[in-house]
């Protein structure tokens, strides 16, 4: 009798637990995306757009080893605005690199100081200076 | 040894004890919990400050009206001499519609201050105003650096009325900051609305420069209203004052966009209205941002409001009081 019961209570904690976790509302990741999708254009690379910003990376800044910004330095020219900016590398950021006539994507991990850029800035630019603004590209050139 | 009725009823009692204790402990410890506001202020030595609940408490001290009107005057020391020409509307605005500041010995000019410290192992320069004699309002992305460095600046010099052009490039001195106080809500998620903050002084420069007003404008006392917008701009040198006059374009709830041109150096700045029946100089927002089409500054709203009033009598409690106390003499 007494079997009976303990076989009943521990019957019943097991499906409840089961129903437990079956509610639980995550939804598995969708698959990974298919290895043919096309490169982005870079606009800065295909000079659809001017960059903000044209210099050298003096410092990379990280957050729990993650790169978030880099300061750049640069001259004023013709067509950038800013001789000196914080460049905030955000989930939307990409990164390029000038290959010849061409260019492909790269990484956050491919910054490092020394490595002249181009930056596009996305959004409100903090007017401090140096000021700061999100980067929408990032175009490692020669 | 004969068990007691004391060894019997030690286990039973202690635990009980305990439970007693925790549970008060836990209630005290949720309690704070629950009364800590949601927007505080903190300092960059870790103070917090619940300024809302201070303000209202001040405000009780001290002129109840002006409080009630969200409306503080600005304070114009004797025998300055203030520059009535730039109130009127009649200024011929250039292409980049930027003015430079002659003299800026003469208020509302003397106010308005240059910024200059750093970030980590990099320096940066924003401006700001006098709020009192040894308190600067600024941007608070100007104090604290979050999402770039995320840290609270370093060796802070304030210059007020700076101007290269001049002999006497700082004709009231500098000054080194000490402390500053945000709000809880920049420091950790960097919320907009909350990039404003001041810094205390080591000296009393203030009562020589003079501060500036503030107050808190409706939608339709503020909308397309001319204002001004003076600061360090560093694509003009960063060491002289120029000044931008523009049009309010949109009154969201907590920033004010407007047309006057700026550039880097300029957060921090004042934004005040030119033609301002009720107050002679005050800021009703502090500049922020800037973006294609417009520039923007964070409004002074009730929070705000509270939150530079709040600034301005704690720091000079018992030597100055810019209002009057409520029934004196």
């Amino acid at each position: 009798m007494k079997i009976k019961e303990v076989s009943l209570y521990l019957i019943t904690f097991l499906l409840i637990g089961l129903a437990i976790v079956g509610c639980n509302g995550q939804e598995r990741p969708p698959s990974a995306t298919p290895s043919n999708t096309p490169t982005p254009i870079s606009l800065l690379a295909t000079h659809s757009k001017s960059p903000d910003i044209r210099g050298e990376i003096i410092a990379v800044l990280e957050t729990n080893g993650q790169i978030n910004a880099v300061h750049i330095e640069g001259d004023l020219e013709d067509d950038t605005k800013y001789d000196k900016a914080t460049a905030r590398i955000v989930e939307e950021t990409r990164i390029y690199v000038l290959e010849g006539s061409g260019y492909r994507v790269t990484s956050t991990n491919q910054l490092s100081v020394g490595l002249r850029i181009e930056a596009l800035f996305t959004g409100e630019i903090l007017e401090k200076y140096p000021v700061s603004a999100e980067v929408s590209e990032l175009l490692i050139i020669p | 040894m004969k068990p007691t009725t004391k060894t019997f009823l030690l286990p039973i009692l202690l635990p009980l004890a305990s439970i007693i204790v925790l549970s008060t402990l836990y209630t005290q410890t949720f309690a704070q919990d629950i009364s800590t506001p949601e927007v505080f202020a903190v300092s960059s030595w870790g103070d917090k400050l619940d300024f809302k609940t201070l303000a209202s408490e001040t405000a009780m001290l001290y002129d109840n009206q002006a409080f009630s009107e969200k409306l503080i005057p600005p304070r114009i020391p004797e025998n300055m001499q203030v520059m009535e020409s730039f109130f009127t509307p009649n200024v011929i605005i250039g292409d980049d519609d930027r003015l430079k500041v002659t003299d800026t010995t003469n208020f509302p000019w003397s106010t308005v201050v240059k910024i200059h410290g750093n970030f980590g192992a990099f320096s940066f320069n924003c401006s700001g105003w006098m709020l009192g004699p040894s308190t600067v309002a600024t941007s608070a992305h100007c104090i604290y650096d979050y999402g770039d460095t995320n840290t609270y600046a370093t060796n802070v010099i304030v210059t007020p009325a700076m101007n290269s052009d001049s002999p006497n490039s700082e004709p009231f001195g500098h000054c080194e900051a000490y402390k500053a106080w945000i709000i809880n809500l920049w420091e950790t998620i960097g919320d907009p609305k909350y990039d404003y903050g001041v810094y205390m002084l080591r000296c009393r420069v203030g009562e020589q420069t003079g501060n500036l007003g503030y107050r808190v404008m409706t939608d339709e006392q503020i909308d397309e209203a001319l204002t001004n917008v003076t600061g360090y701009p560093l694509d003009k040198g960063g060491t002289t004052m120029w000044f931008g006059m523009g049009n309010v374009l949109e009154t969201p709830a907590d920033f004010l966009l407007y047309d006057n041109d700026t550039t880097g150096g300029q957060s921090g700045a004042p934004v005040w209205e030119l033609i301002d029946d009720a107050c002679q100089v005050c800021v009703v927002a502090t500049h922020r941002s800037g973006i294609d089409d417009h520039n923007t500054g964070v409004r002074i709203t009730n929070d705000v409001f509270d939150f530079l009033f709040v600034m301005q009598q704690r720091v000079y409690h018992s030597i100055y009081i810019p209002v009057v106390l409520k029934n004196a003499g």
